[in-house]
């Protein structure tokens, strides 16, 4: 995988200015059924409009540039991640196993530091990339409108620590949706002040950089005062703003072992994550505590010699995010546009181990309306399919937690010792794969119309 | 094993240092020179950084002497992948992979599978996967048509 992600990124350009481009057209034309994308054709012509007043909203252009931002350290933070912890299953041993495991072990200390600022500062990275989108679209001054927004994210994300030092707990994923509130409402606050004349006028004779900073300082004290008022109210309530925000998703999920509460659990996930939000963490903050206790449970009754009884666990919770790959590999079948391909070789090894990212942030699945709804029909199978095989007794019922970077064919079976679970997800894999299929070739025609109108534009 | 590890460690500096001496190069002689990626190739980019700050912080230690070996020596080749498929250009010249050519010297600009061809007067340069911002390939096939506008 680590070699993949610095091999993998076949970005041609070029084919732009080549045969290929007429190849492509050519080849776009034939064997494009309609009847085959009827749904996607409704959601394009019925769908589509209401919705792109929705994408057109400055907020949504300012937080998909946010997002994008904090995409080079998360990159970087995988790769930390990845090396810090092996993703073999703790029975296994011998050979490279034990050499990775003895190398993270070797140097957790630093590799941890890594992963943490990679990873777990994104949404610090997200807030710097909202206030540039904002301040660009806006045309306003980005220096003092990024230092602001700074300022205001460590003030609602952070807590100071009794011995020293800052709790940056909510800098992760866990405050992304925070820090899209903040580097969008900070500049934006900060420019409606400045647009109504909350500022000093200085004479002529100061210097232009001094002045510019004194105007400033009325609107930016304003600023300061408004997001000092906001964390004195959510401090009087014992929270913070990321703690608000995502506890707001929480009450969603009262989760319970049943195919309704999977496919729901599904399908807000996915949703969340469509709108760009850690869904996984968001849902989970609730859900997760549930699941652990269907998960011990099981394992108890293994060991008690029994079977395990609660389908929907931690372990189960895996299968729910196995569509990135078959997405991947909808993708690798249809793409024929340059983004697609490309797109397509960097997420299929991260994919393999189960690492969405440059999927959700490459295709993208934010905010992407053209296969928004095979996307939720996708991770809907991929929760409902395996619950029902385990509740009509076509494999067992996953009681085994495996790491998550374990590859989904071999981790099904590790996590269900059933090998029958191997064939569930070869089914599920074959189903969600034909329904994706349609919704990338779509997809992948509006790319390609796009690559050649700015090929021919330019 | 001290010692491999150490030199490879080197080396991996050194295969950075080549980089950047060959991008410095273009910028002395040329103008316009412009380091700006698409966001695929910045990740790219990002991905070789994230394996050298690995390998480069990695424990010298007797425990893991054969893994950190073959770390750093993948992220010594990754480098040189890296290196190959690196594509900047200028006004007059462009720096594809390890070779600077003068843009008016470029005949043609083909592109097959996953392989950028530059034809020029004495020899077509191959670059697999160019790491590169879209403009760059703009400028290359402008100069090889003739049609490029002087800055």
């Amino acid at each position: 995988m680590i070699i993949f992600f610095c091999f993998g990124v076949a970005k041609l350009n070029t084919a732009y200015y080549t045969a290929a481009v007429d190849e492509f057209s050519r080849k776009r034309g034939k064997g494009y059924s309609m009847k085959s994308e009827s749904i996607n054709n409704w959601v394009q012509e019925k769908l589509m409009p209401a919705i792109s007043a929705f994408t057109n909203l400055k907020f949504v252009k300012c937080m998909q540039e946010g997002v994008v931002a904090c995409m080079n350290a998360t990159m970087i933070g995988s790769i930390f991640m990845l090396l810090m912890i092996p993703p073999f299953p703790a029975t296994a041993s011998g050979g490279i196993v034990d050499a990775w495991r003895a190398f993270a072990a070797a140097n957790q200390a630093w590799l941890n530091m890594g992963y943490q600022i990679g990873l777990n500062a994104a949404g610090f990275y997200i807030v710097i990339g909202m206030v540039h989108a904002v301040c660009k679209h806006d045309n306003a001054p980005i220096v003092n409108n990024m230092v602001l927004a700074v300022f205001s994210y460590i003030c609602m994300q952070c807590a100071f620590l009794e011995g020293g030092g800052l709790d940056i707990g909510f800098w992760g994923a866990k405050g992304m949706m925070a820090a899209l509130i903040i580097g969008y409402c900070v500049p934006e606050l900060n420019i409606w002040f400045k647009k109504h004349g909350i500022k000093i006028r200085m004479p002529d004779s100061v210097p232009p950089f001094i002045s510019n900073q004194l105007e400033e300082m009325f609107s930016s004290v304003g600023t300061v005062a408004v997001v000092f008022a906001v964390k004195l109210i959510f401090a009087h309530f014992n929270t913070t703003l990321g703690a608000f925000v995502n506890g707001l998703f929480a009450p969603l999920f009262s989760a319970t072992d049943s195919l309704t509460a999977v496919l729901i659990y599904c399908i807000l996930v996915r949703i969340l994550w469509f709108f760009g939000l850690h869904g996984n963490n968001i849902a989970g903050a609730v859900v997760n505590v549930v699941l652990a206790q269907n998960f011990v449970a099981n394992a108890e009754a293994v060991a008690a010699g029994g079977k395990p009884t609660f389908i929907f666990n931690t372990a189960f919770q895996n299968w729910t995010t196995q569509g990135i790959l078959f997405i991947v590999i909808a993708v690798i079948l249809v793409a024929k546009s340059e983004q697609l391909k490309a797109v397509s070789k960097v997420s299929l090894a991260p994919a393999l181990f189960n690492i969405g990212e440059p999927t959700t942030f490459g295709l993208p699945l934010i905010l992407n309306f053209d296969i928004f709804v095979p996307y939720l029909i996708v991770f809907a199978l991929n929760g409902a399919i395996p619950f029902l095989a385990c509740k009509w007794g076509l494999m067992n019922i996953p009681y085994v937690d495996v790491p998550f970077t374990v590859p989904a064919i071999i981790k099904v079976f590790l996590q269900t010792m059933d090998f029958r679970a191997i064939l569930v997800y070869l089914v599920n894999a074959v189903l969600c794969v034909l329904i994706m299929i349609p919704a990338i070739r779509k997809y992948d025609r509006k790319l390609l119309a796009q690559e050649q109108a700015d090929a021919s534009a330019n | 094993m001290n010692l491999l590890i150490i030199g490879l460690k080197i080396l991996l500096v050194v295969s950075w240092v080549l980089m950047v001496k060959n991008v410095l190069r273009l910028y002395h002689e040329d103008t316009g020179v412009k380091l700006r990626f698409d966001w695929l190739s910045m990740l790219n980019i990002s991905g070789t950084v994230g394996l050298t700050l690995v390998s480069l912080f990695a424990a010298i230690d007797s425990s893991v002497y054969v893994f950190t070996a073959c770390l750093v020596a993948i992220t010594i080749a990754m480098v040189w992948f890296l290196n190959v498929r690196l594509m900047i250009a200028g006004d007059h010249k462009a720096l594809l992979g390890l070779k600077l050519i003068e843009l008016k010297d470029i005949r043609s600009v083909s592109a097959k599978f996953m392989t950028l061809y530059v034809e020029t007067k004495t020899e077509t340069i191959r670059l697999y996967a160019p790491v590169t911002e879209r403009s760059v390939t703009m400028q290359l096939y402008d100069a090889s048509k003739g049609r490029r506008k002087k800055a």
